[in-house]
């Protein structure tokens, strides 16, 4: 056994550098040390201070604040790796994680790239290919088409395809470029600030026009595949609360899907992904409409923002499996006993009394919640700086409950004991949504928010008694008022409203 | 119970613990541009640093009055202009920053009173963009 062991950890690596920054860097190095692998940052200078800089065996400065001169530059992240002595590069999510051409440069350069390797990148990540790869697999699609590079075309493609229609990047992901269209009138608008979303976030202007379908939920599938072929679905996630085309609360199991329609999702996925020549860990996205049709959406070739809450639920580590299956080691595929259910809150840096805005500025104070069955991946603490440059989530928590409603109100119990000082957060929004009668029941589908079935904030008739207390009793200047002098005085006399939803099951 | 004096038990500037008779209050305060923010339980309210009653009553109008850049960027498009009376939700401006297009919309019915920026202005983040009057007064 002992000489087994030696032999394993010979064929693992000894180093790996995670080409991303915040949470996910955290969350990496955590299984890297886990499985005895050094971990080595990378930073740029906005970083320079970051938590997940400090936790790393080695951090190596790659550049200036925008990520297109450092976080995607290909370059300096190889560089950064031969100068570490980096075997393995892991990509995170975001950033290079979907670029075939660095997939491409890491084989090149000998570093191992841990995600598919780049040709069934190229066969399902894009978009348009992978959809043609569905059809011609009977996986079926939502109606689209491709959109032509003048207005005239754009204009015969959406009144073939019908309204409502979406217009998306063709390259890439995470809502970039997606746009919701219902009138004709409006085509050339969306077509034009699409492509000019999609240049800048993905360097192609290359779109795709596609039906609209309304009241669907979101539901996707993780699967690992290995060298040898092998492909394992292992559960769906549904991750229909969304704000912007972007996903806030995640969830698994999917509560929507039942045993038959759970081994359709897993075998239609498994075929896909095994058609592309699929290996290491992916997703795939699905609609599920109202009569409870499936159409495949578009594959995510790398780790989602979600993963924890299939991790919570199997009992398994993601990461660990994608290092694995990089080093050359074959899916053992275990046997995965799903068990209870998980919701992950996104904790975004964002105002949602203003249209969800991204939010800049510096955390006074953070607290992160923690307790039975809550898992909490953060990338901020207090006195983190949040700044422009980057995607503004500043962690996630997840709960795990036997039941969904256990979930549901560990979740919410535990966002209520979370503080964010200095910079507006999503978090009271999500205490609202999660603590509401219509997402108890599960009534809500992708374009709920939009459509205000979850108002982002509403007057409070009165302020709480306990509100006015903190108040009166930290009056400015620093004079904390003795008990014997604290009276009611302005800070209590005026009722504002509540920057966010009240309490309660209305 | 809010008639029961509030004591402080402990403070460190941003986190304080307060005990209202018999009942522990823990929560926090900060003043965050001119505005006294209370978190408590997880959810953030605003309460008014009145001086005098006018003061009160121009604070009674809805938040967001100022619209302000949310982040560093520029502005590609602007739909509102001076003047125009606008209904919730309807687009003021289009600001890129980090890849992404945020539309700028009115949180609330009001009139136009003031566009700040021009298209292609680069802006920065928490500089003032549009400026809401004469919404209804209830947010």
């Amino acid at each position: 056994v002992e000489v087994l062991e030696a032999w394993e950890r010979r064929l693992m690596f000894e180093r790996v550098l995670v080409a991303n920054r915040g949470e996910i860097a955290r969350r990496i190095f955590r299984t890297l040390r886990v499985m005895g692998i050094e971990p080595v940052a990378v930073y740029s200078e906005a970083d320079r201070d970051a938590p997940f800089v400090r936790e790393a065996d080695r951090a190596m400065a790659i550049g200036p604040a925008p990520a297109a001169q450092s976080y995607l530059d290909v370059e300096k992240i190889l560089a950064a790796a031969k100068t570490a002595g980096a075997e393995a590069i892991h990509p995170g999510y975001g950033f290079l994680s979907e670029n075939a051409a660095f997939a491409a440069a890491c084989e090149k350069a000998g570093v191992a790239f841990i995600g598919p390797p780049a040709s069934a990148m190229e066969k399902l990540g894009n978009k348009k290919a992978a959809r043609e790869l569905a059809h011609s697999v009977g996986v079926p699609i939502v109606p689209g088409a491709e959109l032509g590079s003048d207005d005239r075309a754009a204009r015969d493609a959406a009144a073939r395809v019908g309204f409502p229609l979406l217009v998306k990047a063709a390259a890439g992901g995470g809502g970039k470029g997606m746009r919701r269209v219902d009138r004709m009138e409006d085509v050339q608008t969306a077509v034009g600030a699409a492509r000019r979303e999609s240049m800048a976030a993905f360097g192609s202007d290359a779109l795709i026009v596609e039906r609209c379908v309304e009241k669907a939920r979101h539901v996707e599938v993780q699967l690992v595949g290995d060298a040898s072929g092998t492909i394992v679905p292992i559960l769906e996630r549904d991750c229909s609360l969304q704000r912007r085309h972007q996903k806030v609360v995640e969830e698994c199991p999917s509560p929507r899907v039942d045993a038959g329609l759970r081994k359709k999702l897993l075998d239609s996925s498994a075929k896909l992904a095994a058609a592309g020549g699929y290996e290491n860990a992916g997703t795939l996205e699905f609609l599920l409409t109202p009569q409870g049709e499936l159409f495949f959406l578009e594959m995510n070739t790398r780790l989602q923002v979600e993963h924890p809450v299939t991790e919570m639920v199997c009992g398994i580590d993601l990461v660990a499996w994608q290092v694995s299956i990089a080093a050359g080691q074959a899916v053992k595929a275990p046997s995965i006993e799903p068990r209870g259910h998980a919701i992950e809150a996104r904790v975004y840096a964002e105002d949602p009394a203003n249209g969800f805005l991204p939010q800049s500025g510096t955390l006074a104070r953070v607290r992160w919640p923690s307790g039975p069955g809550i898992r909490v991946d953060a990338g901020v603490e207090s006195g983190s700086v949040v700044t422009p440059h980057y995607d503004p989530m500043l962690g996630k928590v997840i709960a795990w409950g036997e039941s969904r409603d256990e979930a549901r109100l560990r979740l919410a119990a535990a966002l209520r004991e979370s503080l964010f000082v200095g910079v507006t957060t999503n978090v009271p929004f999500m205490i609202a949504a999660l603590e509401s009668a219509r997402f108890a029941k599960d009534d809500f589908h992708t374009t709920s928010i939009e459509e205000g079935a979850f108002e982002p904030w509403r007057p409070a008739a009165t302020l709480p008694g306990e509100v006015r207390a903190l108040a009166a009793a930290t009056r400015p200047a620093g004079r904390a008022p003795r008990a014997d002098h604290a009276r009611p005085g302005p800070w209590d006399s005026t009722d504002r409203f509540r920057l966010v939803g009240d309490r309660g099951h209305g | 119970m809010a008639d029961v004096a509030p004591k402080v038990l402990w403070t460190d500037g941003v986190e304080v613990v307060l005990a209202l008779g018999d009942r522990i209050v823990r929560g926090a305060v900060e003043r965050r541009g001119g505005r006294t923010l209370v978190h408590w339980r997880g959810e953030v309210f605003e309460v008014e640093a009145a001086t005098g009653p006018s003061r009160q009553g121009s604070a009674a109008a809805s938040a967001g009055r100022e619209l302000f850049a949310p982040m560093t960027g520029t502005v590609v498009q602007v739909y509102a202009s001076d003047g125009q009376p606008v209904e919730r939700g309807a687009p003021l401006l289009v600001v890129e920053a980090m890849k992404m297009e945020h539309r700028i919309v009115a949180p609330a019915k009001a009139r136009v009173a003031r566009v700040h920026v021009k298209k292609g202005d680069q802006v920065d983040v928490g500089a003032p963009l549009v400026s809401l009057d004469g919404g209804d007064s209830s947010p």
